[in-house]
């Protein structure tokens, strides 16, 4: 029994370091947000926006396509082909799409950025800077949350969009639910409201990817392997932070919205 | 700038890194920090260069603790100091001009001056020709060497070397102790080493061993294990 406690004791107060790293990541990111170097941002927003943009495009396909063939059941056994078009759409935008992106978005931007940050700071890149008195949040972490967290904002428009579309065609395609009966039926339920509520998730996902990893490149520390742990960390730790942050956005943009 | 250490110490974790160093550098002095692998050089510089905070003891610059500084007082101070790394520390997604001209970053130099000052530290070291490369394109002794041009940029005061020398072919050694000797003219110089470079003829010594200072003084070849007139 004591050796479970102490297990809990140990996992709470890891938990609660990384996140007291993460908030101080956070403060001093968005402090030297003003002052950013705005060549290492469209660098940035390159390397990891534009750079995403395919992989997001196959993750709306494929939500797209699930969500329709996975309601469908539903809808078929329970009659209810009329309202797939609402379920669906409502599945995508405030729940699979921002939920499904961001997991992905954590794997590849996420594993990526701390992995890079882990290498530059072995590298002695990073203390480099300080070497040459620049501070690294402005020159080179700033353009990095920036880029990340936007990135995923605008990411999420675009998967949502292709992800709803994509339903429209599996729709048709698998169940014959004819393109105007669906899309009626998602624009009588659905609304600008919905649409802004999961973007805005995906946006909040995107800081907590940006933040979190590069909380976790920053403590990095030896070789190949503490740039393998970097990465993983990033991934887990990020996945964990978008759940959390779905558990507590959901109702709240949804009041919010809702009025 | 004058640089004081008082009985400064470092801990890693539980591990010492230095112990009650206390020494002096003036303006324009040129000293040899040698010591064996591990013994605390690269410590040493960069508690000099307030890369690194000291557990205990006090770095004094002009006669101010670094302790005492706020980060933009000390990021202000570090910024006529000039630091080349053992590990180059370049950034291998920029171009080697992109990074010379890092360090003019946010100081208010206007974009054609800082050019112009980027391109005539390359030139000073070789590398003109080699602006537009990526530094994972060069060699060793070119990155060395980008890293020089990188510390100039802002004509520093204090120039600190950190085992400038690792890793280098005999060539490229005393082609790098060439550029280091013409460019230290006029100002401090700290160069750490295992053993005494080749040309860089240096009179004071700080010779470090086991994180303890031994030897503050003219040159010491027998304390490091070199044999006189090697």
């Amino acid at each position: 029994m004591s050796a479970v406690l102490a297990a809990l004791g140990r996992g709470t107060l890891a938990a609660a370091r990384a996140a007291g790293q993460s908030a101080l990541v956070l403060g001093r990111t968005l402090r030297a947000a003003p002052r950013m170097n705005r060549r290492e941002l469209l660098r940035a927003f390159g390397h990891f926006g534009w750079e995403s943009l395919g992989i997001c495009l196959w993750v709306a396909v494929v939500i797209g396509v699930m969500v329709v063939v996975q309601s469908g059941l539903y809808a078929n056994r329970f009659g209810a082909r009329m309202a797939l078009g609402w379920a669906s759409g409502f599945a995508v935008t405030w729940e699979f799409g921002p939920l499904l992106l961001g997991v992905v978005l954590a794997a590849r931007v996420g594993a990526r950025n701390a992995a890079e940050l882990a290498v530059l700071k072995a590298g002695g890149q990073l203390e480099g800077l300080s070497g040459i008195s620049l501070d690294p949040y402005p020159v080179l972490l700033a353009p990095r949350w920036v880029a990340i967290t936007a990135s995923t904002g605008m990411l999420a428009s675009v998967t949502l969009l292709v992800a709803v579309c994509m339903e429209v065609v599996s729709a048709w395609a698998s169940l014959g639910v004819p393109p105007r009966v669906f899309t009626g039926s998602m624009a009588d339920a659905l609304g600008w409201q919905d649409v802004l509520g999961g973007t805005t998730k995906a946006l909040f996902f995107g800081a907590a990817v940006a933040t979190v990893s590069t909380a976790v490149g920053l403590r990095a520390s030896g070789g190949a392997r503490g740039v393998g742990l970097a990465a993983a960390s990033a991934v887990v730790r990020s996945s964990f932070a978008i759940f959390g942050l779905d558990l507590l956005l959901t109702p709240v943009l949804a009041a919010g919205l809702s009025r | 700038m004058r640089m004081d250490c008082e009985r400064v110490g470092v801990l890693h974790g539980p591990a010492r890194a230095l112990a009650e160093v206390s020494l002096s550098l003036a303006p324009g002095e040129h000293v040899l920090l040698c010591g064996p692998a591990g013994s605390g050089k690269t410590t040493l510089l960069k508690v000099l260069a307030g890369l690194l905070r000291p557990t205990s003891g006090a770095v004094r610059w002009d006669g101010e603790d670094v302790a005492h500084l706020d980060e933009a007082g000390r990021r202000r101070r570090q910024a006529s100091l000039g630091m080349v790394f053992q590990t180059d520390a370049l950034f291998d997604s920029r171009t080697v001009l992109e990074n010379v001209l890092l360090p003019l970053h946010n100081r208010g130099v206007g974009r054609e001056e800082a050019r112009a000052r980027a391109e005539a530290a390359l030139e000073a070291v070789g590398l003109l020709q080699a602006a537009r490369m990526r530094p994972e394109a060069l060699s060793g002794g070119m990155r060395k060497r980008a890293g020089i041009a990188r510390a100039l940029v802002v004509a520093p005061e204090v120039l600190f070397a950190d085992d400038p020398l690792a890793g280098q072919d005999p060539a490229t050694a005393r082609a790098l102790c060439e550029l280091l000797d013409r460019q230290a003219a006029g100002r401090t110089l700290v160069v750490s080493s295992p053993e005494p470079p080749p040309v860089l003829t240096i009179q004071r010594w700080w010779v470090v061993d086991g994180g303890r200072l031994v030897h503050d003084g003219p040159p010491a070849p027998a304390l490091i294990g070199v044999e006189e007139g090697t």
